[in-house]
């Protein structure tokens, strides 16, 4: 590894993931490299199939690469014990899904509080809910919120422990243009007020402005790594 | 076209194994010991009555201090339309123990048969046959040399007679004797060559088959006139109906079945608690599953027909395999229960009805019928709800705020155990039941114990002697009583004149006497609501002869039912042919000559009665705490897998976002802990005092006699401790599978 490279916050080697055996053996993620400077929002852009959730999940530790070398900040992501990646996941990550995944039994406060709890430095997790237009809907249970408030509540909870990395899995696409874009400036808020850096997964163009830069992927490889010269606002998106 | 959602069930089977397994082997164990036991017991008590008829067991017998004339014995034979056998035995002596040896010749293929059990029947003049009890309990096997006062003898035979299931030596007795006494066969000419002076006893049966009444009513003419024509020689004469050898042993059984029914019922109501979550549950999990097939067009009862098949079909496979348990393997542990304490014979196994709707019908139509209302109750909401993965239509969608110095993993139990509590109140009367079953099996042996300490505390003289015929006892250490027994229901009482009570006593000094009224023992008042001034009644057993009695006095004595009055009161009541003389001693009285005496009761013999019902019950006892241990595991770990399974999910996420396995064991598991905890807190104390009504409702209603409710209080100790120690395997096992939830599963996308 170089000098530049040991200077990322997140670097990524000759990642190659596989699932299946034989005749049903699938190329996930086909030997790939890139670097991601702290506090850059990016975004992996490509069809359903070309690798980009499974890249993601790789960097967040859910999947194991069959080979390569991943590394955030210091760790090495692809080697850890159990016990590391649970330090891992609590000291630096934070994740957003497109289904929310909210703990149904916790209240919207709640749900957010589990990631302050994580944190040593958490956010205040009042401020948060005002931050995220939830005072209203603190103590609902997630089922009687809508998709959007759902959202919001998960990216407190992603937000709220303070991690240095976010990792977005197409966190609109369940949702409508207009709350769409509400969750987009959220995030955008987000990197600018805290420094976070932001790895977003979508298939939406459009969404991929917002980016400062924009990996295309399709069967498992970059088909295309640059930055956005035109990065147009959240707000501005003509989704 | 057959249903499609059938080909589900294979799979829905596979998915949820564990489950299904637990169920299935619970169903499959409790239907085996279940219908083991009843057919063992019916099996049993049908074997015995009809190896009664076919061994020609007496209608009664008596003896005599000399033998009777046959001319004596002709008459009677023609007065009472009966046969009289001589049924002679000789008294030997075994190192201290009584064998009563008979001779073969006078009991093969006449009148009260045997059966050997295991060599052959003694041929030659040293040979013998002994009880099979005895011989277990003595470790004495086919081919030892047996010493006895008559010579040295071979076992070569173990019998089974069919008037001796239980030893008893005296009827009076009040428990049976395997240890020092036995019954024993040998040749006639052996018993003839035998010095020992024979007992003459005889045996009768009446040419034709007679009521219960009339057959004692008959027999005690009899014996009055044996009486009067023999010269007063008649010592004892015990109807079939009163022989403690013979009926002891069959009521034991026969009552036995009674607690194991209702152990069943209680077994049945927690089997039905625990389907009835898991169907809510499969319901609550399908909930989406179920909208679109209900949204395609498949009626609420296409889909209750197919929830409800696979809990049939493992309930069925689940009976029918503890059925075929039970009727091989189970059927013999509980026989040799009995085995051991009684000298059954031999004994076919019959099918038995009451097993089968039992243990079969009953579960199976349970297990529908509550299935079926959880699925109807459930399966009502409008379709949209079911598509929103809901399975009611209102639900309260806000939670008031827990207090902030709440931990966060506080607040994860406490919102847990409410967003579960329908599992949890199931769990806490699931535990309810298994604490009941599990206080019963660990309650009854401490329990004999106390009574066994009562009755010991209750001996009101260290001698009380019961005689045969009057006797007149200078001894000052003696007070006279007279003796007599009525029936209040089904139940003997023995009531007693005094002369002396109160500070005149020596043994009565707690009972003061009024002329007219009666004292009671305390086990009289507790099992008849017998209150101090009331009156009640009782009656003689083979007349309708009903006596009035007003209680001035409740005495605290256990162990049988006595009624004290003064002597005047009670010769007033009764006349002398009525009752028996005795007395109440703190000495041997050596004036009392041995044959006078009908029974003497000592400490030693209320210990042993004590103690051979312990040894009778025992592995009862053992069953019954190992079935609730085994219910106890069930309820937790289906239930603690009913909550983890819900929240896989949520556990993945929780790992996603960083937490470590112990924080989330310690949100999802410790939960199931937590309830565990309080609802032991609330179920031990609950289910002790639901058992004490269960027992005093048994007691009166369906037992004769009456043991003290009494739980030891390490009972309850020890009851916590098994709660959580079948919780803390429960723990581990969920903690290994959350260890195992993917963290992919969150990443599903519904």
């Amino acid at each position: 590894m170089g000098v530049e490279e040991e200077k990322k916050f997140i670097v990524l080697k000759n990642i190659i993931k596989t699932f299946g055996q034989g005749d049903s053996k699938t190329i996930a993620v086909n030997d790939i490299s890139f670097a991601i400077d702290k506090g850059e929002v990016v975004v992996l852009l490509g069809p359903s199939g070309s690798g980009k959730t499974t890249l993601l999940n790789i960097i967040g530790g859910i999947e194991i690469a069959n080979s390569g070398n991943i590394k955030v900040a210091d760790h090495q992501v692809n080697n850890m014990t159990d016990r590391n990646a649970v330090d891992y996941r609590r000291e630096h990550l934070g994740y957003i899904f497109q289904s929310y995944n909210l703990i149904p039994n916790l209240t919207v406060e709640e749900n957010i509080e589990i990631g302050a709890y994580l944190a040593k430095n958490p956010l205040d997790v009042k401020e948060l809910l005002k931050d995220l237009g939830l005072e209203k809907q603190a103590n609902k249970l997630p089922m009687y919120l809508s998709g959007g408030q759902q959202q919001r509540t998960a990216i407190g909870r992603a937000v709220a422990k303070n991690p240095d990395l976010l990792l977005c899995d197409e966190p609109t696409g369940a949702l409508d243009s207009q709350t769409s874009k509400e969750i987009l400036m959220l995030l955008e808020k987000i990197n600018k007020k805290y420094g976070t850096t932001i790895l977003m997964v979508t298939h939406n163009e459009l969404i991929s402005q917002m980016a400062s830069r924009i990996i295309r992927m399709k069967d498992g490889q970059i088909i295309e790594d640059k930055a956005n010269e035109n990065i147009v606002s959240a707000e501005a998106l003509e989704l | 076209m057959r249903n499609p959602l059938y080909k589900r069930i294979k799979r829905e089977f596979k998915s949820d194994i564990g489950k299904y397994i637990v169920i299935f082997l619970f169903i499959t164990i409790m239907v085996a010991l279940c219908s083991g036991y009843i057919v063992g017991n019916e099996s049993m008590s049908k074997s015995f009555y009809e190896r009664q008829e076919a061994l020609m067991v007496e209608d009664g017998h008596f003896e005599s201090m000399t033998p009777f004339s046959d001319n004596l014995l002709n008459a009677a034979q023609k007065g009472y339309d009966l046969k009289i056998y001589n049924l002679f035995y000789k008294t030997l002596d075994h190192e201290g123990h009584n064998i009563r040896t008979y001779a073969i010749e006078d009991r093969k293929g006449i009148i009260n048969d045997y059966e050997v059990m295991s060599g052959v029947e003694p041929s030659a003049l040293d040979e013998i046959a002994l009880d099979r009890t005895y011989c277990d309990a003595n470790n004495i096997k086919i081919g030892d040399l047996y010493e006895t006062n008559e010579g040295t003898f071979k076992v070569v035979g173990i019998v089974a007679l069919s008037d001796y299931s239980a030893l008893f030596e005296d009827n009076a007795d009040s428990m049976m004797n395997v240890k020092s006494f036995s019954i024993a066969l040998v040749r006639k000419s052996a018993f003839d060559n035998m010095a020992t002076r024979p007992n003459y006893n005889y045996s009768y049966k009446f040419n034709s088959k007679l009521s219960d009444e009339e057959a004692v009513e008959k027999g005690e003419k009899l014996m009055t006139y044996l009486y009067l024509g023999g010269g007063k020689s008649l010592t004892s004469f015990i109807p079939y109906q009163q022989n403690q050898a013979i009926q002891f042993a069959i009521e034991d059984v026969e009552n036995d079945l009674v607690f194991l029914e209702i152990f069943f019922y209680l077994i049945m109501i927690g089997l039905a608690f625990v389907f009835a979550i898991t169907t809510k549950n499969k319901i609550e999990q399908e909930a989406k599953t179920i909208g679109t097939l209900k949204a395609m067009g498949y009626t609420r009862w296409n889909l209750i027909g197919h929830y409800l098949l696979l809990p049939s079909i493992v309930t069925i496979v689940g009976a029918i395999v503890g059925n075929i348990w039970g009727y091989t393997g189970f059927k013999d542990f509980t026989t040799s229960l009995y085995y051991r304490s009684y000298s059954f014979g031999t004994f076919e196994t019959y099918f038995s009805v009451k097993a089968f709707i039992l243990t079969t019908l009953i579960p199976l139509a349970l297990v529908i019928f509550i299935s079926f209302i959880i699925l109807v109750v459930n399966l009502n909401a409008p379709t949209k709800v079911f598509l929103q993965g809901k399975t009611k239509t209102k639900r309260k969608s806000t939670r008031r705020p827990l207090p902030a110095k709440l931990g966060m993993i506080n607040k994860m139990q406490y919102r847990v155990i409410a967003a579960n509590k329908g599992t949890y109140i199931a769990m806490f009367i699931g535990l309810m039941f298994a604490n009941l079953i599990l206080v019963f099996g660990l309650c009854l042996t401490p329990m004999l114990e106390n009574f066994k300490a009562e009755i010991m505390d209750s001996q009101v003289a260290p001698y009380e002697y019961v005689l045969k015929e009057n006797v007149e006892v200078t001894n000052e250490n003696a007070e006279k009583i007279k003796v007599t027994s009525l029936y209040v229901e089904e139940d003997t009482v023995q009531v007693i004149g005094v002369e002396k009570f109160g500070e005149n006593s020596k043994f009565l000094s707690d009972v003061e006497l009024k002329k007219g009224e009666v004292v009671i023992s305390k086990d009289l008042y507790a099992k008849f609501d017998i209150k101090k001034g009331d009156t009640f009644k009782a009656k003689e057993e083979y007349s309708d002869k009903v006596y009035s009695f007003k209680v001035s006095q409740l005495k605290n004595q256990a162990g049988a039912f006595y009624i004290y009055m003064d002597m005047d009161t009670f010769k007033e009541f009764f006349k002398d042919s009525q009752s028996l003389n005795g007395y109440l001693s703190s000495e041997v009285l050596e004036e009392i000559p041995e044959d006078s005496i009908y029974t003497l009761i000592t400490i030693k013999d209320l210990q042993a009665a004590s103690d051979q019902m312990s040894l009778s019950m025992g592995d009862v006892f053992t069953l019954f705490d190992a079935f609730a241990i085994i219910l106890f595991l069930l309820i937790i770990y289906l239930l603690a897998k009913i909550v983890v399974e819900k929240s896989s999910t949520s556990i993945a996420m929780m790992k996603i976002l960083g937490f470590n396995p112990l924080e989330i064991t310690r949100a999802y598991n410790l939960s199931t802990g937590i309830v565990v905890v309080l609802s032991e807190l609330i179920a031990i104390p609950t289910s002790a005092l639901l058992l004490s009504v269960l027992w005093k409702a048994i007691m009166k209603v369906r037992m004769k006699g009456w043991i003290t409710f009494y739980i030891a209080p390490w009972i309850y100790f020890a009851m916590f401790g098994i709660a959580i120690a079948a919780f803390l395997v429960v723990f581990v096992i969920e903690y290994l599978k959350m260890r195992k939830i993917p963290l992919s599963l969150a990443l599903k996308r519904e």
